[in-house]
């Protein structure tokens, strides 16, 4: 059977359907240098991220009851560890100017992180809240096409 | 509009094509997933009429910086909106193949192995690097299939004449190419950055995408004459009365058309980038060549010289000349009537 790749831009895909189909507001996906800018959402918030110097996220939503997610894709949380922390530490610039410029009402600052390729021990991420690395959401994709999320703080899926 | 009058030119693989495409069957081939998801999203959001049956992808994901398309290589999809891509790969048809030896366009759609359309979709121009994409609009050009270049303006501030300069200067290659090319002219629409304008942008692109497929004549030719009317319009008067001086790295009102390029020898990036210092220049290369060495019957009257004006004659990065297999090593050798380095 032919094998799917599941890498950035296969996770970027699902894990952006899957938080609409939870009824967050996907404010940016950023597959690859390919959709970047543009109008919209998608062109503003990259430019909220360049002006004020921030990594690129890969993710941006914002759920019903304020929480404004951003997540990074890699093959490890190495990788996106400094990007997620400059995300934390810039929490009201980031809020402050998505709010404004975008008309939102995001009250308060999520991070997460998605690996891609698939992850084999998927029920080795039970206890994640050990091992959060002070960031909020823990993505794998245990199978292609399925994410699963582990809620570190549960706080960004209350109503 | 004939169809199709598919020209080979020399290229650069050993492969034999394995695919098993029949003529009916409308095939996408994306430079990458996002590429492919992006246009079937702009083909549900319209009057698209056409189903697509199968996508191939030449990059597995638009941050990939391999280039085993050249080769051939293409990966198979999931053949729906979500284009997943797989393992395996397929050697696409030798049409495919010889439209990509020049960089891939954004999307190509093809009616089996036969290429109908080309298409780039950008957000993004700026001055300094106008002619990106130009290279691969031109190839598909030569190869007789049209184009079409989906050009958002963000970049440009059209309150500054610097800019205005660009977007004619942008223009004047499109026009040329009509000129060589007439049954093939590659078009570009260009939209203001707001949805509004994107959309209809998007809208209009796809009206002519679905005449080339519906082999509608008449839809066609006369969507390329309203496109290059109003580029001419805009090349006779000037965007906003403004038309450029010549670009200075450019000579042309001799007898031979000379580009010079400026890069030094002892930059960093010749080492750490595939293209080295030439991203800018191989468009500007292209343009040049197509812009002033045609008359208008479409007809080379001058010849194109490349002026290294710091780069000695034994530079590595050019060692292999037209051999070369890395594509920005090698183009500026496919355009040039000759190249001179003079370090």
């Amino acid at each position: 059977m032919a094998k799917i790749r599941v890498d950035q831009s296969h996770c970027n895909y699902y894990l952006a359907q899957w938080l609409e189909a939870e009824k967050w507001k996907l404010l940016f996906t950023d597959a690859g240098r390919v959709s970047r800018g543009g109008t919209g959402s998608q062109g503003k918030c990259l430019r909220i991220f360049e002006v004020n110097g921030l990594p690129i996220p890969d993710i941006v939503a914002l759920s019903n009851n304020g929480c404004l997610l951003i997540i990074e894709i890699d093959t490890a949380f190495r990788k996106a560890q400094q990007s997620l922390d400059i995300y934390r530490q810039s929490d009201k610039l980031i809020l402050n100017e998505l709010n404004y410029r975008l008309s939102l009402s995001a009250e308060y600052l999520a991070t997460g992180f998605c690996k891609t390729e698939l992850t084999k021990n998927v029920k080795s991420f039970d206890n994640m809240q050990e091992n959060s690395n002070n960031i909020d959401l823990w993505v794998v994709f245990g199978k292609p096409r399925k994410p699963t999320l582990y809620w570190i703080k549960t706080v960004c899926v209350e109503k | 509009m004939t169809n199709k009058p598919y020209t080979q030119l020399p290229l650069q693989i050993s492969s034999q094509p394995d695919m098993n495409l029949t003529p009916d069957s409308l095939i996408l081939w994306a430079e990458s997933p996002e590429e492919a998801r992006n246009f079937l999203k702009c083909t549900y959001e319209s009057d698209f009429m056409h189903k697509i049956n199968k996508i191939f992808v030449a990059k597995r994901s638009p941050r990939s910086r391999t280039n085993r398309y050249i080769g051939g290589e293409y990966y198979i999809t999931s053949n729906d909106e979500a284009v997943d891509v797989y393992e395996n790969v397929i050697i696409a048809p030798f049409s495919i193949i010889n439209l990509v030896q020049w960089c891939t366009c954004d999307i190509m759609l093809s009616k089996g192995s036969i290429p109908y359309v080309a298409v780039e979709d950008t957000t993004h121009i700026v001055r300094m690097n106008l002619y990106q994409r130009i290279p691969r609009l031109v190839r598909a050009a030569m190869l007789g299939i049209p184009s079409i270049v989906l050009q958002g303006t963000r970049g440009l501030d059209f309150s500054l004449r610097g800019d205005r300069w660009a977007l004619y200067r942008y223009l004047q290659v499109f026009n040329a190419i009509s000129h060589i090319y007439p049954d093939s002219p590659s078009l570009p629409i260009w939209y203001e950055p707001n949805p509004k304008e994107e959309l209809q942008a998007q809208n209009s692109m796809l009206e002519y995408i679905n005449a080339i497929l519906s082999e509608n004549n008449e839809m066609v030719k006369k969507y390329r004459s309203q496109t290059l009317s109003k580029i001419r319009s805009f090349l006779k008067d000037g965007v906003d009365g403004d038309i450029p001086p010549d670009i200075p790295s450019l000579e042309h009102r001799g007898p031979e058309v000379i580009v010079h390029i400026g890069a030094k020898p002892n930059r960093n990036s010749w080492h750490t980038k595939g293209s080295g210092q030439m991203d800018p220049y191989v468009g500007l290369i292209a343009a040049a060549k197509y812009i002033y060495c045609y008359d208008k019957s479409g007809k080379q009257v001058k010849p194109l010289i490349i002026e290294f004006t710091y780069l000695p004659l034994d530079f590595w990065f050019f060692k292999d000349g037209a051999n070369a297999k890395a594509l920005y090593k090698r183009l500026p050798f496919e355009f040039a009537d000759e190249v001179r380095f003079l370090g």
